[in-house]
């Protein structure tokens, strides 16, 4: 099942380090030798002898086993109660006193999240009145949100949602369907503003009124997870609301005192005031 | 033989095996139980309920990160991958499907394998895929106990088939002996 254990995976991290600059040391480690195993596997890399080798000596192989370890993005509209809670909730209350409401959407990976919030902002009308930023880690990763295929397994999961969170409705619309692969119609992000940045740093000319960071959390680790989260709340305004994961979870990451709950089943939080 | 960790693997037909074995599973069991059904992905109430009412041992559907304490039942929940990250915490994954399945089973029991060893107790029950046969490989190679519920005594028996043939199980035991085994615990 696995083809590297606990230790050559921290060596792995440490050759990437040395001979890439990247650090890898903030990623939950279970996760990510789950994600370096599969990517050996697809890519025929049997043993970890293999891996270290090719890491050394092939030219370019970084740049697909960085994107195969890369956290996996969650499906389009998934949780489909959290975007009805959205659309009926959430967005006509942070619209009630701001004339240009923004939401930010940090490290997005392949663009489901942001083409739902698009889709969202649109069926509601809304798409002049908010404006929609999203962070990503490099090019490779901003050219998969605009022009990535969803797999045909992928597109049911986002059919599937979508279908609970507008009922008799299709995604269809949204999609080409081409060679077996769904592409999304790029009308929609054009709107967004998609920036490359390293992690969510401070001084992002962002004033959000909504953070949008769900299923992140679960492929760092928990000291990451709080640096990267407390960075977020320093740069964030009073009554932002923010919102993680379903299953991810807040106590560790140090927030208590600096939230109100909006929903405690739905991971929706604000900043004190 | 006294085991650190309990870990349990059904899809189809396992139901019915899961409640007779909740409701004699010990209350003061002094190990974690770890539980990987699959479930539909889109409801996310009722299922943690039912069985939470059945078990003795206190239930829960955890957060990624939450801790790991004996004598607590851990429900994988419904589109996430659960994994043992270590004796201390649990985590949660959104990879994609593994045999078509959110939670694996594979995922879930070689994880739990490969932290617990020799200390891990493996139980795979009645499916309609071939989820669960690597996990339980990788359960029998790190030194853990197997056991997988008769094939002939199984609603859907693909998945201890496919379990069978790749791996020699410890015991292979019908709906009565499974009961029976972890009543003893």
């Amino acid at each position: 099942m696995f083809t590297v254990t606990n230790d050559e995976t921290k060596n792995i991290i440490l050759l990437i380090s040395q001979n890439f600059g990247i650090d890898l040391s903030g990623l939950a480690m279970a996760s990510l030798r789950l994600k370096i195993s599969r990517f050996c596997k697809d890519h025929k890399t049997f043993t970890y002898e293999n891996l270290i080798t090719r890491l050394s000596d092939e030219p370019g192989f970084i740049e697909p086993f960085m994107q195969g370890i890369s956290a996996s993005s969650p499906d389009m509209f998934r949780d489909p109660e959290l975007w009805i809670f959205l659309r009926e909730q959430i967005l006509p209350g942070i619209l009630v006193d701001s004339k240009t409401t923004r939401i930010l959407l940090p490290d997005a990976v392949s663009g489901e999240e942001v083409y739902s919030m698009a889709i969202l902002l649109k069926e509601s009308g809304l798409d002049q009145q908010i404006k929609l930023f999203a962070t990503c880690l490099n090019n490779s990763i901003k050219k998969q949100i605009k022009n990535g295929p969803l797999s045909k397994g992928r597109y049911k999961n986002c059919q599937d949602n979508y279908v609970v969170f507008n009922p008799g409705s299709n995604l269809d619309k949204y999609f080409l369907h081409q060679n077996g692969h769904y592409y999304r119609k790029s009308g929609l992000l054009k709107p967004v503003d998609i920036m490359v940045q390293q992690e969510y740093q401070a001084g992002m000319p962002i004033h959000a009124k909504l953070i949008l960071f769900r299923n992140r959390l679960i492929y760092l680790n928990q000291e990451t997870g709080r640096r990267m989260i407390g960075r977020m709340f320093d740069q964030a305004a009073e009554g932002c609301i923010f919102i993680i994961g379903i299953k991810e979870s807040i106590h560790y990451l140090g927030l208590k005192d600096r939230v109100s709950t909006i929903s405690s089943d739905l991971n929706i939080y604000m900043k004190a005031k | 033989m006294k085991y650190e960790a309990l870990v349990i693997g059904g899809s189809a037909g396992s139901f019915r095996v899961i409640i007779q074995m909740l409701e004699v599973l010990p209350g003061d069991i002094s190990m974690p139980v770890f539980l990987c059904l699959h479930r539909l992905k889109q409801v996310r109430r009722g299922f943690e309920e039912t069985l939470a009412k059945i078990s003795r041992l206190p239930l829960t559907e955890p957060s990624d990160k939450e801790y790991i304490r004996d004598g607590r039942l851990y429900l994988a929940p419904a589109n996430y991958h659960m994994l043992i990250e270590n004796k201390k915490i649990l985590a949660l994954s959104i990879d994609d499907p593994i045999q078509y399945s959110r939670p694996s089973i594979d995922i879930c029991f070689a994880t739990a394998a490969e932290v617990y060893k020799k200390g891990l107790l493996a139980i795979l029950l009645s499916g309609a895929n071939q989820d669960g046969t690597e996990g339980m490989a990788e359960v029998k190679r790190q030194g853990g106990y197997t056991i997988v519920q008769d094939p002939a005594d199984c609603e859907i028996a693909t998945m201890c088939e496919s379990a069978i043939k790749l791996t020699i199980p410890d015991q292979i035991l019908t709906i009565q002996g499974i009961v029976e085994f972890v009543s003893l615990l």
